[in-house]
């Protein structure tokens, strides 16, 4: 019991609970007592190990597998990420950082992530490698990164894995474990580590070390879409930018700004979903006036709303933006319409896209309803029309 | 992961297949232009020329002694008849299935000109309304003098479709009428078929429509 009694003692000084007196008390015990001694030294020797096993942890082979084969898969997602044919990948990015401009400077502002403010710098990090043991809480990895990799981590703050998050990074030195790491060891003088934690909810918004200038976290939006996957809801708002087209051709043309449309979608996951969008604004459509005797049916723009159910899809493209497809079906106050769409959406922030689309839509009019037994038509009896438009809108994603 | 990369590649030629077909089907055909003028009235008047034609017409009338309320008025075409000033005149027998006796009706019928002449009463044609004058177009318009009244005719409509009992017609021109006495109304010309539709309203004679049902060689 005694001996359970000083252990309790040695412990509780190596924490760093025990007062000036009660140390000094201790430190003359361990002096004057063989014994006590023995038990001190034993701790001592004790913490030591545990530090060393801290700061090295041995990766069982098939975790390693696990992680290298996720590695693969997140660079197979990058080249897959590339479109064939007209949008090179010189060409996309090149229209994405057009876009992304046009948006700024358009919405006059973003949404940063920044520990001071001052300096911003932007950062993308292409994934790396790092093993952890998922059974811990706070767990130390070795990466078979080299250091400028490692340190590249912890200036962003993005982990290798979607479930792990950097925290109080600061690369350390560790005696290298692995072949690979080993290799990097004598090109770098020294492999790293660095620690990671379990995700927490704002990912980007970890305390990260200062190292003299300012982090900032306009992250790349592969991080984004990897990070926001619990994101379930969004709202957006869309306007036609420009002047829209309708055929056929003699129709009455769309204007500008001649319609808002509202969406409201819950994602299946990072890049699908499903939800509503309302459009209120101008239409092509046949409207009837009354005559002597018979029906007078002319093809103008009217005013009305839609609803429509929609299916939509998001691919992330080089890490930079969202290309969108997506097709929806509903009713509108002439009868139904069906829609299709293509585009671009940059993401600013967490929570926030802005982007262009192209969208066709095709109306359907039901019959014009009469009891004239003669119908005269100004523009034809045109009941199907197809409205093209250059929309540009932004998303809300909670 | 090649069958992700397939997945992916196959979204995106989907949508924009579908953006292809929405862009291109499904959308009525455009209605042409409004045509050039048309030089010759004939183009769009009934048949005269043509014996044993036959033209049916629903007919229905308010306050008129000479029609019926309903009815269906059978006009078979006689050819030629007469001949004033040069014009040829056509004659037309006009019988009602439920209504009075056949009558003999006359037109003057040329290139310039398609009028009316009404029934023969002593010699003489007792009516003179100009249904249609050269050269029609949009905005084209002519007067005339009708029993007495001076009546305006404009063409409101050319070159576009209507639909009449049920049928559709194409390249249809709509002359609107407007008399001092009051007499207003409307009528339908379809080219290669001719009237279509009319709707005349006269001080006295009451309101008197037609609509095209058939049209049949005999």
């Amino acid at each position: 019991m005694k001996e359970f009694q000083i252990e309790d003692t040695i412990i509780a000084y190596m924490d760093g609970r025990l007062t000036d007196s009660e140390s000094a008390e201790l430190l003359h015990r361990v002096s004057v007592s063989p014994e006590i001694r023995d038990i001190f030294e034993k701790h001592v020797t004790l913490r030591n190990i545990s530090y060393r096993a801290a700061r090295n942890v041995s990766v069982p082979p098939e975790l390693e597998e696990d992680l290298f084969a996720h590695i693969e898969s997140l660079q197979e997602a990058e080249r897959d990420a590339v479109p064939v044919g007209f949008w090179s990948t010189r060409r996309l990015s090149m229209t994405a950082a057009a876009i992304a401009i046009l948006l700024v400077a358009f919405i006059g502002g973003m949404e940063y992530h920044t520990n001071n403010a001052g300096d911003i710098k932007q950062l993308h990090v292409a994934p790396v490698a790092a093993s952890v043991n998922p059974a811990s809480a706070n767990s130390v990895a070795t990466t078979t990164m080299s250091v400028p990799s490692i340190q590249n981590i912890v200036t962003s703050g993005v982990a290798p894995h979607r479930s792990w998050v950097v925290r109080n990074s600061v690369p350390r030195i560790a005696a290298p474990v692995t072949p690979v790491a080993a290799q990097n060891a004598e090109q770098n003088s020294t492999a790293s580590t660095i620690q990671l934690v379990p995700r927490a909810k704002e990912v980007g918004r970890v305390e990260l070390p200062r190292t003299g200038s300012t982090l900032a976290s306009l992250r790349s939006q592969q991080d984004i879409a990897l990070n926001d996957g619990n994101s379930k809801f969004e709202l957006s708002i869309a306007t036609p930018i420009t002047s829209g087209f309708s055929r056929p051709s003699n129709v009455p043309q769309l204007n500008p700004f001649a319609t808002v449309s509202l969406r409201a979608a819950y994602n299946l996951d990072s890049k699908n979903q499903v939800g509503l969008r309302f459009t209120e604004g101008s239409f092509q459509g046949l409207q009837q006036t009354s005559g002597a005797g018979f029906t007078e049916v002319s093809l103008g723009s009217q005013s009305g709303l839609s609803g429509e159910i929609l299916y939509r899809h998001r691919e992330p493209v080089e890490g930079l933006f969202f290309v969108t497809a997506g097709a929806g079906y509903g009713i509108y106050s002439l009868g139904m319409l069906i829609t299709g769409e293509v585009g671009f959406e940059v993401p600013f922030g967490d929570h926030l896209l802005g982007g262009f689309s192209m969208v066709l839509t095709n109306l359907h009019q039901r019959d014009i309803q009469t009891s004239d037994a003669a119908i005269i038509y100004d523009n034809g009896p045109i009941y199907k029309t197809l409205d093209g438009r250059i929309e540009y809108g932004l998303t809300y994603k909670f | 992961m090649s069958g992700k990369i397939t997945v992916k590649r196959y979204a995106i030629l989907v949508s924009l297949l579908s953006m292809a077909a929405l862009s291109s089907c499904s959308v009525d055909t455009a209605p042409q232009n409004s045509p050039p003028p048309e030089p010759d009235v004939r183009q769009y008047y009934i048949q005269l020329a043509a014996p044993r034609m036959e033209y049916q017409y629903a007919v229905s009338s308010v306050g008129s002694a000479y029609h019926p309320g309903n009815g269906q008025l059978t006009m078979d075409m006689k050819g030629q008849e007469d001949n004033v000033n040069g014009t040829p005149v056509y004659g037309c027998m006009w019988s009602y299935n439920n209504f009075g006796t056949p009558t003999m009706w006359y037109y003057s019928l040329n290139d310039k000109q398609a009028i009316d002449l009404g029934i023969e009463f002593s010699g003489m044609y007792n009516d003179h309304w100009v249904d249609l004058q050269s050269p029609l177009s949009k905005g084209a318009n002519w007067t005339f003098q009708s029993k007495g009244e001076t009546v305006t005719a404009n063409v409101l409509q050319y070159g576009v479709s209507a639909q009449v009992e049920g049928q559709s017609y194409s390249d249809v021109i709509m002359v609107q009428y407007t008399g001092g006495s009051g007499t207003t109304g409307t009528q339908w010309f379809a080219r290669g078929k001719g009237l279509i539709f009319s709707h005349i309203e006269r001080p006295g004679d009451g309101m008197v429509e037609n609509r095209l049902m058939s049209i049949q060689q005999k």
